[in-house]
């Protein structure tokens, strides 16, 4: 990695970890913050947070559901993905997050049923005609001591999913820029400015301009995080540079004689920016805030995955990953969104998420609340 | 908009979406439908697509089972100038060589090696790990040696004779037939609708001279050239085409684009400057290697014994042992798991003189050399003193500018007291002048001062050595540190290193001399050696300890003497002889040097001194070998009128082979037969043997043989009439003729020599026969060679050559086989010498920071930069 040594023999290896590992995390992470932007009204059932939490429940179900078909296709032999199931290696992070993830999706499934449990009976009676069956037997009574537990096991479920998927990265001691305890609470506060993100855009996309409240609050939410994430990066650049961890800090010095990666550190540290100033300066353009954190989470863990992937482990120059145009590049990311996209048509078409049960106010009618329209969008 | 349409459009939308998330992971789907293995599924899920071992060892008798399917082959590899002994194993039903792995028997490839005379089941056992030995038997093959074997299957590979359609260099051939090749080769025509071209039959006119006014350049049979690669063991069968038979004098080989720089410099040291040989480090026993370049590992010939022994050396850690490596270039030579016992010193490229001589100034000015040796003038005092070598360290040279003998060592004739053959010494205890070798003790090492001549004259004479010690001391340590990029301390802590250890020490180096003036960096580096006086010691450096001659007047077959042998004449077409002095140079000459290819080709295509008529190219590739090349002489090359006849004989098309009119397939690896041996590095004898164990896939001759350089020669020669080919070609011990219709007819009869070189070897039985593989030669075998000699010749070819036993390399401290001949500090023939266009001489010591000669700007010809940077 220094730009004087002349390298005449080495081998270039290939990336281990495709963009599809950076969908799967975004994705996953996307879903976990929203799911813990959701719990306030969900879980505990703050008033306040009734309106956010349903977009926020939303955003964790589709985000929820197409997670784990990026995780599946990071795989060179998807399907060979059982054998986590038959062969448990107890060592490994990944393998515990081959029965955390299920386990979080089965508890957030379970929570967003029993959340939308009275909606569904109703629109039963309102809604499209093939479905009624189905959604009479799903729908039924408010339960909220249920609800509640099954929001706190989703919970635990989502913070295992959220060590995890840190720790996998963490422990990779051959690469220094991986190997730190803050990189996980780092994808943990990115993931929850996105997450906001997400809910602003799908906000402005479903409901409309309508609701500033809401808007604001998530606008709110979305400031707050991103000065987490100025924090923790803040202190992972001074603990890099004040030499705690020798490997840290050569690799943080050589970086920084890079120009490739000081645009990188430049357009991170804009990225970060950019949302949070739409957000002070233009409230109530929820939707370019939200398209602006998207961006940010999303350009954030293609730089942790793809560039510092880039850096080789035992030479002297960089190895740049050119993004192939195929299924395992351009196309898969394509094709994810794609995924998300129909996931947005269809859950937000079929499901009754503007009016999610809260566990204190089940016995309010939903319909009543301030701002929320009841024909569909 | 009105909700049904609303509707239409998001099913629509979302219908988009799902298509779009389906196409993008269309290729996970692909993967997931091949089931568990996505990837190529190997034949075992355990070992993956391992071999099935070539025999088996029980593991309580130690009983040998051979592997049917397989069979074994001991034979040579050519990935590289090492020539290893290599063994093989071979598909028996496809007839597939499917991997390489080292010749136990061989010293190249085994550490230590089998004695030579152990069965060849017992061989194969020491292989295995029977008898809880582990990998101590172990003999491999380097990561080239297996790679390499790729190529024979390639599809690349040029089977058939090709000739060329249309412009040279035009990337169209057409296949012909051997016997259209050898007709148009040998009576020429308008062959390509350009003009007509010399046959070779034309060609071959041993009387008339090239130029009638300069018949000292030679008939004009020296316009055939043939240039080849290196000796792989085929070397002497196309000279007995192109020297003996044909008559031609110009054959060259790679070194002047190679190691040739250092072959020199060795050469320039051991005196002989054809022959040129050269010492290795004795690894084994040494305690201080300095590699210039050739870092261990990464080069250096033998390229494998040599990374094999230094890896044994730093890792034992009851050795006493160290190395440093000096190379522009950090390699895994210098690694951390090594670093007690091996270092890194970088060099700026070209200066390794520099360095050699700041070595030696400080060496010199503080006394650690090796005096006594220094001292000894002739072998009989160096005997008595307990050396193992001797230098002319104490000889007087003449130094009186003007005076005719200026330059020349002072024979005793000059002084009337002795012949011309001897030089002359003082003395250490006495001031009177001696023959050398008429004194018994040591001589005096430094002196300037007169010597009266015979005829009373005053000449001005020094020794040796202070003519080295004076050109050390050109430039100071902190000049000479500027020079190379070494810091002064540095340098000073390698000297001190470097003598300390007695003869234990050595500098290596061979290619890395590869600049413009390596010629005197290679002599510098080399005098370190002779300064502590290694040559021929256990731990010092040592040459070859010589083979079994294959190619010799017998004691079978007479390979080197034929019926109307002709002997070549003339000047080398590549000026490497003194210069012409009747007219007015237009290139410089190079009378220290061996024939250069890189003169050769500007020599040719401009006519200086003379054109050729027909190039063969055999297995050589000098428009890539040689940097600048290309761009210099592409279009003279191209040009038909330059050279008129180009054939390029190799398995593969190349660079140089684009330009040619013919292109002759070659048998390649494992399907050739010859005989080589190592440069150096090996103190025992020893013969490597090459034999066909798979066929060829080129196209037949008529006599049933693969077109390759032998069956191209042998057709030639046949067509031409020529001696030494066809029936009654080669003698044998009582006399009688024996054809050479095909190649084997003259390797197998080789064979026979090496066989009974000193005493003859045992007869192979059949078990060995067919545990060795030999088995499938054995036709050929009982075909060429009288019944007496094929089993002898089988013993030979079942342990993939001869080879002395190791236990024989040393007599207590030094070699057996021993170079007798005197260290050169200055060398006559060397400081008498010019390239005919500068009015100074060389200087005939090594003076490090001057390059062997100017850059001459008066010739158009030469445009290359002598210190090897590009134009």
């Amino acid at each position: 990695m220094d730009p004087t040594i002349i390298e005449m023999v080495n081998v270039s290896r290939e990336v281990a970890w495709l963009p599809w590992a950076v969908q799967y995390f975004f994705l996953i992470g996307l879903s976990i913050g929203a799911l813990l932007i959701a719990l306030p009204g969900t879980l505990f059932g703050l008033p306040r947070w009734q309106r956010v939490s349903a977009i926020a429940l939303l955003v964790a179900l589709i985000t929820g559901l197409a997670a784990p078909v990026a995780l599946l296709a990071d795989l060179h032999q998807p399907f060979r993905f059982y054998h986590f199931y038959l062969y448990p290696q107890t060592s490994s992070w990944m393998a515990w997050g081959a029965f955390f993830l299920p386990a979080y999706m089965l508890l957030l499934v379970m929570h967003a049923w029993l959340v939308y449990r009275p909606a569904l009976s109703e629109q039963a009676e309102t809604g499209p005609r093939l479905l009624s069956g189905l959604f009479r037997r799903l729908g039924g009574e408010a339960r909220p001591r249920l609800q509640q537990a099954s929001g706190l096991a989703a919970l635990l479920a989502a913070l295992a999913v959220l060590t995890y998927t840190g720790m996998e990265l963490a422990v990779v001691a051959a690469r220094p820029l991986w190997h730190t305890p803050l990189l996980p609470w780092q994808l943990f506060a990115t993931a929850l400015v996105g997450a906001a993100g997400m809910a602003l855009l799908l906000q402005r996309l479903l409901v409309g301009a309508g609701d500033a409240d809401t808007v604001r609050h998530l606008q709110r939410l979305l400031i707050g995080s991103a000065i987490g994430v100025a924090a923790i990066g803040l202190l992972w650049l001074f603990l890099g540079f004040s030499g705690t961890s020798p490997s840290y800090q050569q690799a943080i010095t050589q970086l920084t004689r890079n120009p490739g990666w000081q645009l990188n550190a430049a357009w991170t540290a804009l990225a970060l920016v950019a949302p949070v100033a739409a957000a002070w300066l233009l409230p109530r353009h929820g939707w370019l805030s939200g398209l602006l954190a998207l961006h940010f989470a999303w350009m954030f863990r293609w730089s942790v995955f793809m560039d510092v992937q880039s850096l080789p482990k035992a030479a002297a120059g960089y190895q740049p990953y050119v993004l192939p145009f195929g299924t395992d590049g351009l196309l898969g990311i394509v094709g994810t969104a794609g995924l998300v996209v129909f996931l947005v048509l269809i859950l937000s078409s079929l499901l009754p998420w503007q009016r999610p049960a809260l566990p204190a106010l089940s016995h309010h009618d939903p319909a009543t609340l301030p701002g929320h329209r009841s024909e569909e969008v | 908009m009105d909700r049904s349409r609303r509707n239409l459009l998001k099913t629509g939308a979302a219908g988009a979406a799902l298509a779009t998330a389906a196409v993008g992971y269309s290729g996970v789907l692909g993967k997931m439908s091949k089931g568990q293995w996505a990837g190529e599924r190997p034949p075992s899920a355990l070992h993956g697509k391992s071999l099935a071992p070539e025999f088996q060892v029980d593991a309580i008798t130690g009983a040998i089972t051979p592997n049917p399917d397989q069979r074994t082959a001991f034979t040579m590899c050519m990935g590289c100038t090492t020539f290893c002994g290599v063994r093989l194993r071979i598909d028996r039903q496809s007839g597939d060589v499917l991997r390489v792995a080292g010749n136990p028997y061989s010293p190249l490839s085994a550490d230590p090696a089998l004695p030579w005379e152990t069965p060849v089941e017992e061989a194969l056992h020491s292989l295995s790990r029977h008898g809880k030995r582990g990998l101590e038997g172990r003999s491999t093959a380097c990561g080239r040696g297996a790679a390499v074997l790729e190529q024979m299957r390639s599809p690349h590979r040029v089977t058939q004779p090709l000739k060329r359609v249309g412009p040279r260099n035009g990337g169209e051939w057409q296949p012909i037939s051997f016997e259209q090749l050898i007709e148009e080769l040998v009576e020429g025509g308008d062959l390509f609708g350009e003009g007509h071209v010399d046959g070779l039959r034309a060609i071959r006119d041993l009387d008339t001279p090239i130029d009638p006014e300069r018949p000292e350049l030679g008939p004009r049979a020296n316009q055939l050239a043939v240039i080849d690669a290196a000796n792989d063991g085929g070397r002497a069968f196309a000279q007995r085409f192109s020297r003996l038979a044909f008559g031609s004098q110009n054959y060259a080989g790679h070194g002047s684009y190679c190691g040739g720089a250092y072959r020199s410099g060795s050469a320039a040291m051991f005196g002989h400057l054809r022959q040129m040989p050269h010492a290795k480090p004795d690894f084994r026993h040494a305690e201080f290697v300095l590699f210039i370049g050739t870092a261990p590992g990464n080069a250096g010939n033998p390229f494998k014994r040599q990374g094999r022994q230094i890896a044994d050396a730093r890792s034992d850690a009851g050795r006493n042992f160290e190395y440093v490596v000096i190379d522009p270039v950090l390699t895994h030579a210098g690694n951390k798991p090594s670093a007690h016992a091996g270092r890194w010193v970088p060099i700026k490229p070209g200066t390794d003189g520099a360095m050699a001589m700041a070595l030696i100034r400080w060496i010199l000015e503080n006394e650690r050399e090796d005096q006594t040796y220094l001292a000894q003038p002739n072998p009989d005092a160096a005997e008595a003193a307990g050396e193992a070598s001797w230098s002319n360290a104490t000889h007087l040279v003449v130094q009186t500018p003007g005076d005719h003998r200026d330059g020349r060592m002072l024979r005793a004739a000059d002084l009337g007291l002795g012949s011309d053959e001897q030089y002359v010494v003082l003395p250490d205890d006495g001031d009177e002048p001696v023959a050398h070798d008429r004194l018994t003790g040591p001589a005096r090492r430094y002196f300037r001062g007169q010597v009266t001549t015979a005829d009373g004259e005053t000449l001005t004479v020094t020794t040796s050595l202070t003519l080295l010690r004076e050109a050390a001391e050109q430039h100071t340590l902190a000049e000479y540190a500027a020079i190379c990029g070494i810091p002064e301390q540095t340098l000073i802590d390698l000297a001190d290193t470097f003598t300390r250890h007695g003869k234990r020490a050595a500098a290596n180096t061979h290619g890395g001399m590869m600049a413009g003036n390596g010629f005197y960096n290679a002599w510098a580096v080399v005098m370190l050696n002779t300064l502590i006086g290694n040559l021929n010691c256990k731990g010092g450096t040592v040459v070859a300890g010589g083979r079994y001659p294959e190619v010799a007047p017998g004691p079978r077959y007479n390979l080197v003497d034929f019926p109307g042998k002709v002997a070549p004449r003339g000047r080398h077409v590549s000026r490497n002889s003194q210069p012409l002095t009747d007219r007015p140079l237009e290139a410089p000459w190079f009378p220290v040097a061996p024939n250069l290819t890189v003169e050769l080709f500007s020599s040719a295509l401009d006519g200086y001194p003379y054109g050729l008529k027909a190039l063969f190219l055999r297995n050589a590739n000098p428009l890539y070998g040689i940097p600048g090349m290309a761009k210099h002489l592409e279009e003279k090359l191209r040009d038909p009128g330059r050279i008129p006849l180009l054939v390029s004989i190799d398995p593969f098309m190349n660079e140089t082979s684009a330009y040619a009119d013919y292109v002759v397939p070659d048998t390649f690896m494992y399907e050739a037969w010859g005989w080589a041996a190592p440069w150096a590095g090996v103190p025992t004898r020893v013969t490597t043997a090459r034999w066909p164990a798979v066929e060829s896939p080129n196209a037949r001759t008529a006599e049933g043989s693969p077109v390759c350089m032998e069956s191209l020669f042998i057709g030639l020669a046949k067509a031409m009439d020529l001696p030494g080919f066809g029936d009654d070609a080669i003698p044998d011990a009582d006399g009688r003729l024996h054809p050479l219709h095909r190649p084997e007819d003259y390797y197998v009869r080789a064979g026979a020599n090496v066989a009974w070189a000193d005493d003859p070897v045992p007869e192979v039985n059949d078990t060995e026969l067919a545990l060795s593989g030999v088995d499938h030669i054995r036709p050929v075998l009982e075909d060429c060679l009288k019944p007496e000699e094929w089993r002898r010749v089988g013993y030979v070819y079942a342990r993939g050559g001869r080879y002395e036993d190791e236990a024989r390399a040393f007599e207590g401290t030094k070699t057996r086989h021993r170079f007798g001949g005197p260290m050169h500090l200055y060398r006559e023939e060397v400081g008498t010498a010019s390239n005919g266009l500068m009015e100074e001489r060389f200087p005939g010591t090594p003076p490090g920071t001057r390059p062997a000669s100017p850059t001459v700007a008066r010739s158009p010809n030469i445009t290359r930069n002598r210190s090897g940077r590009r134009n």
